[in-house]
């Protein structure tokens, strides 16, 4: 549609006075909208100069596996570090160059960090793929210390996990953060599953182990300074200033045989339990008195992203969601075809409307991800 | 829109010497003239020198939907002791769609009822507008947008490069 008549100095879109720029600018909620609302024209760019602070956290794209072995690496191709991000709500894939990935397994993310992980586990390094900042950590295979021991005794429990699969324990693993990265007092904590959990601060000399029972929790949370431990019967809660006073919460009896794991992205503890045919039940955990309350009403525009074994997490307020919904990402077999591999990587949606399954599909002339590996959600984040 | 006889009016001039003659009421949804207003009681006059008749005619628009469906939400209040829930929700919808309806406008249109809405201080229809303006947004390139908005490129190759540089992930074409 275009007005009669030449447009008047009032009418010009590049020169609205900043703070009308800027309210614009915030209402713009995707990373991805925001950058290119930016690169519009200078006016634009320079009124939004205090950028992407605002932003809520982000829908997750879908992180494709990679070939991580060079061995896994057939027919002399080398592994340029191109890493595949599925946008489901764009439906696009986005190829960054991460050249800091070759070699490493990416085994977890968290707020837009990838914890990647030299094979073997002797360099740790957490990585922004987006802004390329990144944080060297203590290598998984140095000796830890245990929570609450104030001595310098480190005890080396290499042998815990030594003779297992390396790349299978890392690839089964979580990270998360106690506070926000720039806190100097945030606690990196890492959960290998079926193994153990280890925090570690930056400028601290080693890991330390979080973890002190005989048996593997199930998964691994940190509220309010706290952390939470979830196992088949009970929550076990461990303040780390006092770790000889954990906290058991035994757990209701019909959520026993569930398989649950703690959701991340909702402020408080969140436990989603699920049952056969992928029945999700969502818990909220109340501090006085202890309790574990199924939360019935959600509210209109949560989406819930479940990605056992990896990063749960999910978001609110994301009006063009319409409804809660709750999305699981599966992978299928590759498929090598004649004009390259074709993988298919499938993301199901539930919804009160119903439930559909989008596929995602890539033709690549990478060697097919015969790797057990699984996509995993990851929330694009530049901050 | 049914007026009490009671009720001051209001005369609000355009740039291009318009009269408007609204309700107080309406004219106190501007939250710049109700300031007015406030400050001087007995003004019934006021010009708008920022604001053209087709602009400022929108303007009165909304304000006066907005503040009947203020009063009607007031009188079922009053009438039933509490607003029933669901009607409620009804209203509320309603003014949505209707909302909707008035923001089919083209892009000219929709700047300079931005541009009012920030004068004269309508925090709803700033809020509806600078949505509107997002919603284009959304989803587009950059040229895409330049396109639509009808916005001159500024930016040197040289910055163009740097800015894509920067966020490589935001600047692909979709497959």
């Amino acid at each position: 549609m275009e007005m009669e008549g030449s447009p008047s100095k009032f009418r010009d879109w590049a020169h609205l006075p900043t703070e009308i720029v800027e309210s614009i600018s915030e209402k713009l909620k995707s990373i991805t909208d925001l950058a290119r609302f930016r690169a519009v024209c200078s006016s634009w760019r320079s009124a939004t100069l205090s950028q992407l602070r605002h932003l809520p956290p982000q829908l997750p794209w879908l992180m494709l596996p990679y070939v991580t072995h060079p061995e896994w690496i057939s027919g002399g191709l080398k592994d340029a570090g191109i890493r595949l991000f599925y946008d489901r709500w764009e439906s696009r894939l986005h190829k960054l160059h991460l050249p800091e990935s070759i070699g490493m397994t990416c085994c977890a993310s968290y707020r837009g960090w990838l914890l990647l992980v030299e094979t073997k586990g002797r360099q740790v390094l957490l990585l922004n793929p987006l802004t390329r900042a990144r944080i060297e950590l203590p290598p998984f295979t140095a000796p830890v210390k245990r929570l609450g021991d104030n001595s310098d005794a480190l005890i080396d429990d290499a042998a815990l996990w030594v003779n297992r699969n390396f790349t299978c324990n890392f690839a089964d693993s979580k990270v998360i953060f106690s506070a926000d990265l720039t806190n100097p007092n945030c606690l990196i904590i890492v959960f290998f599953r079926r193994c153990r959990v280890i925090c570690y601060r930056v400028g601290d000399p080693c890991w330390t182990r979080i973890d002190i029972r005989d048996n593997y929790p199930a998964d691994v949370t940190s509220y309010n300074g706290r952390f939470y431990l979830l196992y088949t019967g009970a929550m076990v809660i461990i303040d780390p200033n006092k770790p000889e006073e954990e906290i058991v919460y035994n757990l209701e009896p019909e959520l026993h045989a569930a398989s649950k794991c703690f959701l991340e992205g909702k402020s408080g503890v969140h436990v989603v339990s699920v049952h056969p045919k992928d029945k999700f039940e969502l818990w909220q955990f109340q501090q006085q008195p202890l309790k574990l309350k199924q939360i019935t009403d959600t509210c209109n525009n949560t989406a819930i992203f479940y990605g056992y074994p990896s990063l749960n997490v999910c978001t609110d307020d994301w009006d063009s969601l319409d409804g809660v919904s709750v999305h699981m990402n599966y992978k299928c077999l590759p498929y090598a075809g004649k004009c390259g591999v074709e993988s298919h990587y499938s993301i199901f949606t539930a919804q009160k409307d119903g439930e559909k399954t989008e596929h995602v599909r890539y033709i690549g002339k990478e060697p097919p991800f015969w790797v057990a590996k699984q996509t995993m959600w990851f929330q694009p984040s530049t901050s | 829109m049914a007026r009490s006889s009671t009720e001051n009016m209001i005369t609000l001039m355009s740039s291009d010497g318009e009269e408007f003659m609204v309700t107080e009421k309406v004219a106190r949804e501007c939250t710049t003239i109700r300031n007015m207003l406030e400050d001087d009681c007995v003004i019934t006059n006021i010009p708008l020198p920022n604001v053209t008749s087709d602009i400022l005619s929108m303007v009165i628009e909304y304000c006066m939907e907005h503040v009947a469906a203020a009063e009607k939400a007031a009188a079922e209040t009053a009438e039933k002791g509490s607003s029933s829930a669901p009607a409620a929700a009804k209203a509320n919808k309603d003014l949505e769609e209707w909302d909707k309806a008035f923001m089919n406008v083209d892009v000219y249109t929709l700047c300079d009822l931005i541009l009012a809405a920030n004068y004269l201080n309508v925090s709803g229809l700033l809020d509806l507008t600078i949505q509107t303006a997002a919603n284009l947004i959304k989803g587009k390139s950059p040229e895409q947008i330049r396109k639509t908005f009808h916005i001159q490129n500024d930016l040197s190759l040289e910055e163009e490069e740097k800015i894509r540089s920067q966020t490589p992930w935001a600047f692909e074409k979709s497959e």
